[in-house]
């Protein structure tokens, strides 16, 4: 119990300075995308400005950031300090199945982060349909699915139905792409 | 008055009405129940629809689609643990696990029920107090809206996470993300000089992100692993029946719910989401099994299905009155009575009351076709939920990819839905809680102006705030319900040593 809670402490930690920097990245490009000239009506009253509320809400988180920073070693020195199993227990949150972030997992979100930007890039010269297929058909590889039928009807049946369903009743303007020079 | 209703009933019961009527409940139910197909998505898109129809048809299907959308958000939330409208998200916290548990058919069941119950009641309520909403209405000022709003961020940052530094900081994090965009004053701001941005996130884009993409990362770093869990997103018993001793433990919840949802429904710009987030917080707080909220409780369920659905009818009460949209779906709807020539404002009852007692008739035989719609077409929803996770990702990912395109048609919406899975899925690893960071994304424009016109009315002394009674418990209870829990506990701690 002690160790899942250290390592959830660390985590934490991490997740915490994270946040801070977050905020503190928020902070300074406030000065630098937020308008400093004050709303309309609100002359005179001198922080009435385009930055009022972002600061307002960027201070709140991070001051909320820094709490749970310091909270961690708090909680750290409390777990050395403490054999109440009750009182660890109580420590774990809501979620005591899932801690954290893993290396390889962290390697594969990366992964899956860069596979979703070049779907998302090639989406608008390929078309909705063939990035839709190659995409589906590439998560349904990974997450185990050998069977051809199933590979077929999920990367061809369900996009094309979805298309169609788009394109015909809805009438969203899904990007064509290279569908659009086929005239289809 | 009693004469005008009935004139409205007869319109509302007209054959070409009733189709409307029924047709618009059916398209609702199937693009609530599709993620990604909002129902403010589904209206924009059928407006234009109803400009060449009478206000008597196009208005009832315009009211029938709201309706039944706003219940189908419950069909995927509940199956595949994506809301399929922002009304829907607090149905996912018992609903998706007790589909998880085998129990989709009872859940089901349960929202139908909820949100006809919720629905019907509150739409009485809200004919009985279309004449007389005005005078209430006019007595939220500003500020009094800026408190309000205060106050349910508190609760909900309070309520829905373990710890309430977590909850303030998904909240704070929510207000950065909406202000992205434009200012108060019409410039843009955190754009970078991209258009696309100047418009801000959108609110489903933001969705679809936190809920089915983090979804999607999650099932596919679970069949990486030996020990993968098959079917875990839906498994249905064919025994699965709801029993009465079961609904009748959700019936005090219901009622409660729709005299929330009601009354928040009456404030411009908090909407169904937060309501459905009371509903929940207030099924939990009452029930004699709150351990079991969050694991799979149909009490769980029934709360923020009534809730959301009974906002429904009495938010329309202020944009009749003055023209205020309560939340995006309203905001379509100003558009279809403008075009209609019915523009809101006080004088809509005097010169239009034929035709909008006939609207709040339909909104009650909608409710009607609503309950038998979910009630024979459950059979196919559940059918969906007897597929495995393997082969429902796939397609979540490309009703995902098209739901955020069709938000705005933009590829850059399909990007940002990308970047929010990957949000989503760290705070799900962090225990941060969700809810708080979508409310306040989602109410943050609305916090922002509220709080700016409150300050030039006080001359931007904030302390004016305090002179107003109403404001000053508001915000009271706000500081009480953030501070209270550590004050508590570190009263408890003090005493425990001396015993």
């Amino acid at each position: 119990m002690k160790q899942l809670l250290s390592r959830k402490i660390i985590f934490n930690r991490r997740f915490a300075s994270v946040c801070l920097i977050v905020g503190l990245i928020y902070f300074i490009l406030i000065y630098f995308q937020a308008s400093p000239r004050e709303v309309p009506g609100a002359r005179g009253f001198g922080k009435l400005t385009g930055r009022f509320f972002p600061q307002l809400g960027g201070g709140v988180f991070l001051l909320c950031s820094a709490i749970l920073f310091v909270q961690s070693f708090f909680n750290k020195k409390f777990i050395e300090h403490t054999d109440d199993p009750d009182k660890l227990k109580g420590m774990l949150d809501q979620n005591e199945s899932v801690i954290g972030v893993s290396k390889i997992e962290f390697i594969t979100n990366l992964v899956i982060m860069v596979v979703g930007l070049i779907y998302v890039s090639v989406l608008p010269f390929l078309g909705y349909l063939p990035a839709t297929i190659v995409a589906v058909f590439a998560l349904t590889w990974v997450m185990g699915n050998r069977n051809w039928i199933y590979l077929f009807i999920l990367s061809f049946i369900v996009p094309f139905v979805i298309y169609k369903i788009f394109i015909s009743l809805l009438y969203v303007p899904l990007p064509r792409g290279v569908l659009e020079l086929i005239g289809f | 008055m009693l004469q005008q209703l009935l004139d409205g009933l007869m319109l509302a019961l007209d054959p070409i009405s009733l189709i409307a009527i029924a047709l618009g409940v059916l398209v609702g139910i199937l693009i609530g129940s599709i993620p990604g197909l909002t129902t403010t998505m589904g209206m924009a898109i059928f407006v234009p629809f109803t400009f060449f129809l009478p206000p008597l048809v196009g208005l009832p299907f315009l009211m029938g689609l709201y309706k039944g959308g706003i219940y189908g958000g419950s069909i995927p939330a509940i199956l595949i643990n994506a809301p399929g409208t922002g009304a829907a998200i607090a149905t996912v916290f018992d609903g998706y696990p007790l589909a998880q548990q085998g129990r989709a058919n009872s859940a089901l069941k349960v929202a139908l029920f909820s949100s006809s119950i919720g629905d019907t009641l509150s739409d009485i309520i809200t004919i009985l107090l279309a004449q007389t909403v005005v005078s209430i209405s006019l007595l939220v000022g500003k500020p009094e809206l800026f408190s309000i709003l205060i106050c349910s961020l508190a609760i909900i940052a309070t309520m829905t996470g373990g710890s309430v530094v977590k909850g303030l900081l998904a909240a704070s994090f929510g207000l950065m993300l909406s202000t992205v965009g434009t200012d108060i004053g019409g410039r843009w701001r955190f754009a970078f000089g991209n258009s696309y941005l100047a418009g801000g996130f959108s609110l489903i884009t933001l969705l679809i992100g936190l809920f089915a993409f983090a979804t999607i990362i999650e099932r596919i770093l679970e069949s990486g692993k030996e020990n993968e869990t098959h079917q875990e997103i839906m498994k249905i018993s064919k025994d699965d029946r709801l029993r009465w001793s079961e609904f009748r433990k959700c019936l005090p919840h219901i009622f409660r719910s729709t005299g929330i949802g009601s009354f928040i429904g009456l404030i411009p710009a908090i909407g169904q989401p937060v309501a459905a987030f009371l509903g929940y917080s207030c099924a939990k707080r009452f029930s004699k099994e709150p351990e079991k909220f969050g694991k799979g409780s149909l009490e769980g369920v029934a709360g923020p299905e009534a809730c959301n659905n009974a906002v429904n009818g009495p938010t329309l009460l202020p944009l009749m009155a003055f023209g205020i949209p309560g939340d995006m779906v309203t905001a379509v709807l100003l558009g279809a009575f403008i075009v209609q020539g019915l523009r809101p404002g006080p004088g809509l009852f005097r010169n239009y009351g034929d035709v909008m007692y006939g609207v709040l008739m339909s909104m009650m035989v909608a409710n009607i076709f609503m309950f038998i719609f979910g009630y024979i077409l459950s059979g196919a929803y559940a059918k969906i939920a007897s597929i495995n996770s393997k082969y429902l990702i796939p397609a979540v990912f490309a009703l995902a990819s098209v739901g955020s395109y069709s938000v705005n048609n933009s590829v850059f919406d399909v990007g940002i839905m990308v970047f929010f899975g990957f949000v989503g899925f760290l705070l799900n690893r962090f225990d941060i809680p969700m809810a708080p960071l979508v409310i306040t994304f989602l109410l943050g424009h609305g916090i922002e102006n509220s709080l700016i016109q409150s300050l030039i009315l006080f001359r931007g002394d904030p302390l004016g705030f305090l002179s107003r009674p109403f404001c000053f418990l508001l915000l009271l209870s706000a500081v009480l319900l953030i501070f209270a829990p550590g004050l508590v506990r570190s009263y408890k701690k003090n005493q425990s040593p001396q015993k």
